[in-house]
C-alpha cells in the first residue's frame, strides 16, 4: 500500500521564533481524505512546511515535537529527497520548471530513477488527466511550461506532483488561481485518487466540507485539531 | 570587466608567440630573440594579472576568485625557478588550483542567480542536491555561458603564461 498516514504529537511550528502552528496533536488515516480548515495564519500551511521539512532549508522556520509518515519519523529523516518522493506538495501559486510540460510532469519519476519512455508517457497522461488538463496540453507536450495561462500552470503543478505518486498529497489552496467549475471538477477528481492520502488546506469553509467530510479546524494555540 | 580580459588576452598571445621561438630548439638567434621578449612578456602580464586584481577586484574577498592568469604567473615563476621535472610537477599546482577556484566559483555564481523558487520546486519533487543542479539550475541559469567562457578565458590565458615558461625554461 503506497498511502501513508500522519501522525503529529506536541508540533510546534515556529517562523523567526513566532509560533505559528501548535501544540498541535493530529491523526490522519492511510488512504483517507480530509480538509484543514482555518483562517489565514492559522497554520495550515505550516504543518504542510513541517511535512515537507522546509525547516531543513529555511533556517526561519523551527519545527519540534513528533511527526511520522507513516513508519517514517519526518523530523529525524537524514535523507530528505527520498522523504519528499513521498509527500506531494501542490502550493497556491504554482513555479514552473525550466523545460516542457511533459519535462514538468515527467520530473518527479525521473528523479525517481524511471527512464522507460513507455512508462513514463502513461504517468505523464494519467496525471495530466487527473488535472483536468489531458485534453488541452496533448498535442503541446513539447510547449515550454511557462507559456501555459497561470491557472493552467497550476494544474500542470498538480499533475507533476500526482505524476510523482505520493503516499500523501498535500494541497495548500490549490484552487485560488481557478474558476470555480474547475476547481469544483478537481475537488471531485483529488478525491477520488486511488492509493494517497490526500489532505486539502483552504480558508473556505463550504469547499472544506465539500471536500471531505471530515474537517480539521486550525486556528489559535490549540492542544488537538478538532475534526 | 572586458577591457582587463582583452589585455590579458593579448598578452597571453603574445606570450604564446614568444614561446614558440623558445621551444624551437633548430634556430638560436629566435631562441635568444624569444628568451629576451619572454622576459618583457612575463614581466608584462605580471602587471596586468596584478593590474586585474586592483582594478577589478571580485565582489567578495574570498579565496576563491584567484585569478588563474595570477596562479599562471606564480606556476611560470616556480617553473623559472627550479627548471626541473619535479619543479614543474609542483609548479602545476598554482595554476591547477586556482583554474579549478575560479571555475567553481563562476559556476556558483552564476547559479546563485537561479531564483530560490525553482529550487524549492525541485527539492520538493523529490530531487537531491545534484539532480536539482543538474536538471533544474544549470538549464534555468542564463548568465552560467558568459561566466564560465570568462573563467575558462582566464585559465587558458594562465595555462599559456605557464607553457611559455616551460617552453622558454626547456
Amino acid at each position: 500500500m503506497n498511502a501513508l498516514g500522519i501522525e503529529a504529537r506536541e508540533l510546534k511550528v515556529r517562523w523567526r521564533g513566532r509560533l505559528v502552528l501548535g501544540p498541535l496533536d493530529l491523526d490522519i488515516g492511510a488512504g483517507e481524505r480530509v480538509s484543514l480548515h482555518g483562517a489565514a495564519g492559522s497554520g495550515k500551511s505550516a504543518l504542510f512546511q513541517a511535512l515537507v521539512r522546509r525547516d531543513a532549508y529555511d533556517r526561519d522556520l523551527r519545527v519540534r515535537g513528533s511527526l511520522r509518515l507513516g513508519s517514517m519519523d519526518v523530523l529525524g529523516e537524514r535523507r530528505l529527497s527520498h522523504l519528499r518522493q513521498r509527500v506531494g506538495l501542490v502550493p497556491p501559486f504554482p513555479t514552473m520548471l525550466p523545460g516542457t510540460v511533459y519535462d514538468n510532469v515527467a520530473f518527479a519519476p525521473r528523479m525517481r530513477g524511471v527512464e522507460d519512455r513507455g512508462a513514463l508517457d502513461a504517468l505523464v497522461e494519467q496525471a495530466l488527466r487527473t488535472a483536468a488538463l489531458w485534453t488541452q496540453v496533448r498535442d503541446r507536450l513539447d510547449a515550454p511550461a511557462t507559456e501555459f495561462s497561470v491557472g493552467e500552470q497550476q494544474r500542470i503543478a498538480m499533475a507533476r506532483a500526482m505524476a510523482q505518486q505520493p503516499g500523501v498529497l498535500l494541497l495548500d489552496q490549490p484552487f485560488a488561481l481557478l474558476d470555480d467549475a474547475t476547481a469544483r471538477l478537481l475537488e471531485a477528481t483529488l478525491y477520488e485518487l486511488p492509493d494517497t492520502t490526500v489532505v486539502l488546506a483552504t480558508p473556505d469553509e463550504r469547499r472544506a466540507s465539500r471536500f471531505s467530510p471530515r474537517v480539521i479546524e486550525l486556528g489559535g494555540q490549540q492542544k488537538v485539531a478538532h475534526g | 570587466m572586458r577591457g582587463g580580459l582583452a589585455i590579458a588576452l593579448l598578452i597571453a598571445v603574445t606570450g604564446l608567440a614568444a614561446a614558440v621561438p623558445a621551444l624551437g630548439p633548430a634556430v638560436p638567434w629566435m631562441r635568444g630573440a624569444g628568451a629576451v621578449f619572454g622576459w618583457w612578456t612575463v614581466a608584462g602580464m605580471i602587471a596586468t594579472a596584478l593590474a586585474m586584481r586592483v582594478l577589478e577586484p571580485p565582489r567578495d574577498n574570498r579565496v576563491g576568485t584567484l585569478s588563474p592568469v595570477l596562479g599562471g604567473v606564480l606556476s611560470a615563476a616556480l617553473v623559472c625557478w627550479r627548471p626541473t621535472v619535479m619543479g614543474a610537477v609542483f609548479a602545476v599546482l598554482p595554476l591547477a588550483v586556482s583554474a579549478h577556484l575560479r571555475l567553481s566559483h563562476a559556476l556558483r555564481r552564476a547559479l546563485a542567480d537561479v531564483p530560490f523558487e525553482l529550487w524549492e520546486a525541485a527539492w520538493l519533487l523529490g530531487a537531491t542536491r545534484m539532480q536539482a543542479v543538474v536538471h533544474v539550475a544549470v538549464p534555468a541559469a542564463r548568465n552560467l555561458r558568459p561566466r564560465l567562457m570568462r573563467a575558462g578565458a582566464e585559465c587558458l590565458v594562465g595555462l599559456a603564461l605557464a607553457l611559455f615558461a616551460l617552453g622558454w625554461t626547456a
